[in-house]
């Protein structure tokens, strides 16, 4: 191995941080060389400079300075986290109640619609009654309750219901009322056909 | 013989160890005393490092603040049955590490010799003005490496770690960090010795 290639190891060497074999082989090579011993002597010289500055520590108005900074800091730094607790940490704990509250309550409302439209029992017979006049039958349908308001737009549609037929039950035949009304002009006769109720 | 930093550490960490998580857990609960005399146990080490990694008292103070900040925020994490203070040098390396990409290489002049307490050399001024001139040249070179250089060498030669506690705290293999403090130690040898030939020619 060469004296440049050996530089690196001598400068570990004067500080003692090479290995035992390592060790060995630059005491070895320092023995012979002169060039070598030379900058061994030089590397402890310097190293001995450099670690003069040793003795030099941080000024006491330095450390004063960033002490009272740190504290200043972390007064600051606490204030504000306490704020956070106070304002924006109770905010997000109350809206989140707030939004587990409205979830709950939109459920709910949605179940019941739900539940309301979808018939559990059997389907109400509804009652028809029918009156048939002498010419055209009219047909009136009378639910026994109003029909229910439509559910609000539900997002599941409910199976579709089955409307019941309505049954036809011919009335008993009426006897007719026929009204003639005059008027002044002679040409014009009015008359008015009417179902015979009662008196 | 020498010991290494960890040695030192290791002889006054159980009792150390003990007393300081007491304070943590009591810095932790929200009491600041605790957290001003963890602060003061460690500031000077802390400042210190920052300042021979930064070089400016300005810089050094800031990543200091940084440090201990930092130390605040994530104290729950730390294991409170290792001792604090190499937690708070790894620390103090990546602050460091951080700060010194954002500066730019130009700015690095390295520490202003009024930011140091200064040891009293005696009373003989010529070895005053000698040990200061030495100092001055020492600073030089440093500020002439490179950054991975300059942390490797500061940690073993000056904090007085070993090589496999720096690469520990680098986060390096260990034969790169010492290629690193080889490398290091050679050019501080070239810049001491050209600094020292150019003001002996100046004298």
């Amino acid at each position: 191995m060469s004296c440049h290639e050996l530089e690196g190891l001598i400068a570990l060497h004067v500080e003692g941080d090479l290995r035992e074999t390592e060790r060995r082989r630059v005491e070895s090579h320092l023995r012979t060389c002169l060039a070598c011993q030379s900058l061994a002597d030089e590397l402890r010289e310097s190293q001995t400079i450099f670690k003069s500055i040793r003795q030099d520590v941080a000024d006491q108005s330095a450390l004063s300075s960033v002490r009272t900074r740190v504290l200043v800091n972390i007064a600051d730094m606490e204030s504000r986290s306490l704020f956070e607790r106070m304002f924006w940490g109770g905010f997000r704990q109350k809206a989140t109640f707030a939004g587990i509250a409205a979830l709950l309550v939109g459920g709910a409302a949605l179940w019941f619609s739900l539940g309301r439209d979808i018939p559990s029992g059997p389907v109400e017979d509804t009652v028809v009654v029918v009156r048939v006049p002498m010419r055209e039958t009219q047909v009136e349908q009378v639910d026994k309750e109003p029909a229910p308001s439509p559910p609000p737009k539900p997002v599941v549609r409910p199976p579709r219901r089955h409307r019941p037929r309505p049954v036809v039950v011919p009335s008993e035949p009426q006897p007719q009322v026929t009204i003639r009304l005059l008027t002044d002009d002679p040409n014009v006769i009015i008359y008015w056909l009417g179902d015979e109720k009662g008196d | 013989m020498e010991l290494s930093a960890s040695q030192l550490w290791m002889s006054t960490a159980r009792e150390d160890v003990e007393a300081t998580s007491k304070l943590i857990a009591r810095a932790i609960t929200g009491d600041r005393v605790a957290f001003e005399e963890i602060v003061l146990l460690h500031e000077r080490r802390v400042l210190t490092l920052a300042l021979r990694l930064l070089g400016t008292s300005e810089d050094a103070q800031d990543a200091a603040q940084e440090v201990f900040l930092r130390a605040f925020k994530y104290l729950r994490r730390f294991d409170t049955g290792k001792p604090l203070e190499p937690w708070l040098v790894s620390m103090t390396v990546n602050v460091c590490r951080g700060s010194g990409r954002k500066r730019s290489r130009n700015r690095l002049m390295f520490i202003q010799r009024e930011d140091v307490h200064k040891v009293d050399p005696g009373n003989n001024p010529y070895m005053q003005l000698r040990a200061e001139e030495q100092k001055q040249v020492v600073h030089d070179a440093l500020a002439c490496l490179a950054e991975k250089e300059r942390t490797a060498l500061v940690l073993r030669d000056l904090e007085g770690f070993t090589t496999a506690e720096v690469a520990g705290i680098l986060g390096s293999a260990e034969a790169t960090v010492r290629s690193q403090i080889s490398v290091a130690r050679l050019k501080m040898r070239k810049a001491i010795a050209r600094m020292k030939g150019g003001r002996d020619v100046l004298s």
